[in-house]
């Protein structure tokens, strides 16, 4: 049934965590891809790239999981999932489209919270990609930690039919007198 | 570089402009000298109104037209036009009776006044008088000065914690060390001069008089020398176009100028960005300007890297298609640091779900990444980290530098980053102590408070777990040094061990305080780059996680290690987790061909192992030992679950062995191969 899984929020990290393994160490790490046979003395290693983990984040664990196969005017479940324990007892969710994404209005605000037993507990949600293309389903966390209110966004990713338009430009795009590529944004001035 | 006929080419300054009121206002009333005609006209006519153009400047031997058309009769028409001169050096007027006049503007030495006085008559007879002042200026340049600034918007707080961008308080702040250009606007191309704004955002060029052009100011830092930088905001999603921001068009006159650029945010002061975010390019260079200086003042001829700063309104908190970063489409998942050709620092900028160009903490802390991997090694692994986490020791100082340093540079220390709707939620800790949960040489929080406290000059006391004042109070400098050069060369993984003990080799008289603070965290006394006082096993503690380095003998006894997944914690799996990687220490005699193994001994009931090792020596070495298990690998049989490899290594030479079961280095939730658990293995060294 699981058509896309993706982990978010910490998981947000593991991906990026995946690239920083395969570029801080050469990029066959075990745990990055095929393994390949022991090497002995050999090659100097290829162009050392390296990569950070990412920014730090919120200590909120929020898992979600796209259930099935986008399709257009179907609606689509998506999984949510709490932290454990120790995180916060619970999470304050809300979730809104671009318009092009039929959310319900009862997802504006929704609170999940720690399973007895202090598993993680889940909740399953269902939008409408209303047109085809590339939408975002928004989350914004919120929770309390340790007395004090903690954050985190993660934006889901929704593919219907293949990508959409690529994104405008922020100004007008031009090159200048040397050919570099520039993005003109307005300024007032007096 | 363009010149355009002097009637296009006034300049009205104010002083001018009020002139030119004057003198409208004169003539339109008849009593400018020729006003009798209205005072002797019939009763039945008004008078006419005379408009000689009003007061303008003009270029040496250009050639100059009085613009008498705008004058007006109310109630008839105007039947002639008459211009004399009145004052200046003789110049022959053309059209003299006619409502153009022209002449050729004379040579001057400087700035000439040339006065002439237009004559209307109406239908009537009646007559108006109207005077206009032509100053000519010679053939040259004229000064062109101003300031840059953005909108700055604050970052505000909430008393329970959480953050917000404070729009309400948003400052035009002084856009510093940015690069301007004034454009010829007749092609938009030609650079006609370029600088850049000082340290309160102002610039001034000498550029060529009466001349279309329009001030660019470029999202970019440059300056070639020492020190010497080239920091630029460029947008990924659109081929790392270069910001800039672009005045209007505009004649540089006659005489010297001053414009001012404002980048504005872009918010509608209540509910969205409803208008372009000029802002964004300039807050994010300003951040880095504060950032850059704390290395200029710690090295004065630093020769920074090109560095470029990708942000885009379209940069989300979304992985694209793959589950990795994607620049082109602004999908990246997080704000990061990369290396390489491609790299720089990425960004979030989507409004509304998490952008960063007021999050000066985050930038911060990216550019402290850039730093350390520009100017000093870092052997992090990267992969999930947050508050409490006990990680892997080289992950631990990696993002413990980036957030100490990022309070640093940010002159903050608080830590914080919005997001959400509206840029109204987000989070925040203070770098000065924030939390104490799992205290250690492998928590990012304990590093982070050490170096900032290291740093900073605020004689904080801690109570726990015995009174400490911390009066150390190095700066940034001796910080700096031991970052770009003792822990770029130390050959054990990058670590808080090897930077701390290089420190404090370096700076003798804060030793002790040193240690003080290390002892808040739980931190042994630091005396060497291995952390061999070390008595910090996790918490809970763990039997395998010390010594940190674990010393073996070539050709000696073998040594056990066990890779474990007991630090995963809740959330973020195991990979760069205490304990998922072992370390092992040995030292070379001769020189030549090593052979290295590692069997396994003990695994969770029903798993087979997969042992894989990395050699470093300051710095990891390639390739690793990463085979994939033999068929006879079975849980049955974990004795052949192995991994061998032969190395040439230095003679006399000190080296670090990585060890680890492949499988605890996935994420917790990983399909296909998830971590078995406790796993060890006998490593044995042997050279023929």
């Amino acid at each position: 049934m699981t058509a896309d899984r993706i982990r978010t929020l910490p998981s947000l990290l593991c991906a990026v965590g995946a690239v920083s393994l395969a570029a801080c160490q050469p990029p066959d790490l075990p745990g990055n891809g095929a393994k390949t046979a022991t090497q002995l003395d050999g090659p100097a290693a290829p162009e050392r790239v390296w990569e950070s983990p990412g920014k730090p984040q919120a200590p909120i664990d929020f898992d979600y999981e796209i259930l099935g196969t986008p399709m257009l005017g179907q609606p689509l479940a998506i999984r949510l999932t709490s932290s454990a324990q120790p995180g916060p007892d619970t999470l304050d969710i809300a979730l809104s489209g671009d318009g092009r994404l039929l959310v319900p209005a009862e997802l504006a605000r929704i609170r999940m919270a720690r399973a007895a037993g202090g598993e993680r507990s889940s909740r399953t949600i269902t939008v409408t990609p209303l047109v085809a293309g590339t939408h975002y389903l928004r989350v914004l966390v919120r929770a309390d930690v340790r007395g004090r209110a903690q954050a985190r966004t993660a934006t889901i990713r929704i593919a219907v039919g293949g990508a959409g338009a690529p994104p405008p430009p922020l100004g007008t795009v031009a090159t200048d007198a040397t050919g570099q590529r520039i993005i003109s944004l307005p300024a007032q001035e007096n | 570089m363009l010149r355009l006929t002097v009637g296009m080419n006034f300049l009205r300054t104010g002083s001018l402009l009020g002139a030119m009121l004057v003198v409208a206002a004169c003539g339109g009333g008849g009593d400018g000298g020729g006003g009798s005609g209205a005072a002797s006209a019939p009763a039945a006519n008004r008078a006419p109104t005379a408009n000689a153009g009003g007061d303008f400047a003009a270029l040496e031997f250009s050639t100059v037209v009085l613009d008498g058309t705008a004058s007006s009769d109310p109630d008839g028409s105007i039947v002639s036009f008459s211009w004399r001169q009145l004052s200046g050096p003789d110049v022959g007027l053309t059209g003299g009776t006619t409502a153009r006049a022209a002449f050729t503007a004379p040579s001057v030495s400087g700035p000439t006044d040339l006065v002439f006085e237009l004559t209307v008559t109406d239908d009537d007879g009646a007559a108006a008088t109207s005077v206009a002042t032509v100053t000519v200026v010679a053939d040259g340049l004229v000064q062109l000065s101003g300031a840059v600034t953005f909108d700055l918007v604050p970052v505000g707080t909430f008393g329970f914690g959480g953050a917000f961008l404070d729009y309400g308080n948003t400052q035009a702040a002084p856009a510093r060390a940015l690069a301007i250009e004034i454009i010829d606007a007749s092609d938009g191309l030609t650079v006609l001069a370029s600088g850049a704004t000082d340290s309160n955002g102002a610039y001034s060029f000498t550029v060529p008089n009466f001349t279309n052009v329009f001030i660019r100011a470029r999202a970019q830092m440059l300056r070639a020398g020492s020190p010497g930088w080239n920091f630029q905001v460029v947008d990924n999603t659109n081929g790392d176009a270069l910001y800039v921001i672009d005045g209007a068009e505009f004649d540089t006159g006659g005489t010297d100028l001053s414009r001012d650029l404002h980048a504005a945010s872009g918010w509608d002061g209540s509910t969205s960005y409803s208008g372009p975010r000029s802002a964004a390019p300039l807050a994010i260079l300003d951040l880095v300007y504060e950032a850059a200086a704390l290395i200029v003042a710690a090295d004065p001829s630093v020769a920074f890297p090109p560095l470029a700063l990708h942000w885009s309104p379209s940069n989300r908190p979304v992985f694209g298609a793959n589950g990795l970063p994607n620049p082109d489409t602004g999908e990246l998942g997080t704000s990061f640091y990369r290396s390489g050709a491609n790299g720089g620092i990425f960004l979030l900028g989507a409004a509304d779900e998490d952008t960063e160009e007021y999050d000066r903490h985050v930038i911060a802390h990216e550019w402290g990444h850039y730093l350390e991997f520009e100017f000093s090694r870092s052997d992090s692994i990267g992969g999930p980290h947050t508050q409490g986490d006990q990680l892997d020791l080289r992950v631990a100082f990696g993002e413990g530098w980036g957030n100490a340093f990022s309070a640093m540079a940010a002159a903050d220390s608080v830590y914080k980053d919005t997001l959400g709707p509206q840029q109204s939620s987000g989070f925040e800790f203070d770098i000065e102590g924030e939390s104490r949960s799992n205290s250690g040489w492998f928590n990012e929080f304990s590093i982070h408070e050490v170096l900032y406290d290291i740093f900073d000059a605020a004689p904080d006391t801690y109570f726990t777990p015995a009174p400490v004042m911390d009066n150390v109070d190095l700066g940034f400098g001796p910080l700096y040094a031991v970052l770009t050069n003792e822990q770029r060369t130390t050959i054990p993984p990058t670590s808080v061990f090897a930077f701390i003990a290089a420190l404090k080799a370096n700076n003798l008289p804060a030793a002790d305080g040193i240690d003080a603070l290390l002892g808040v965290h739980a931190i042994e006394p630091i005396v060497d780059d291995f952390g061999s006082t070390e008595d910090n096993a996790g918490n809970p503690p763990s039997a395998d996680v010390l010594p940190v380095f674990k010393p073996i003998t070539i050709n000696g006894a073998s040594v056990n290690v066990c890779s474990t997944d007991e630090f995963s914690g809740n959330q973020t799996g195991s990979v760069n987790k205490l304990g998922s990687r072992q370390y092992l220490r040995f030292q070379t005699g001769a020189g030549g061909a090593h052979t290295i193994t590692a069997t396994t001994t003990s695994a969770p009931a029903g798993t087979s192992t997969d042992p894989d090792m990395w050699l470093h020596r300051a710095g990891p070495l390639w390739p690793p030992a990463n085979s994939d298990p033999t068929p006879e690998c079975t849980p049955a049989m974990p004795s052949a679950c192995s991994e061998t490899f032969t190395r040439t290594l230095d003679a006399n030479a000190d080296y670090v062995l990585e060890i680890y079961e492949w499988t605890n280095t996935n994420a917790s939730d990983d399909p296909d191969d998830p971590p078995i658990g406790r796993a060890c293995f006998e490593v044995e060294i042997t050279q023929p």
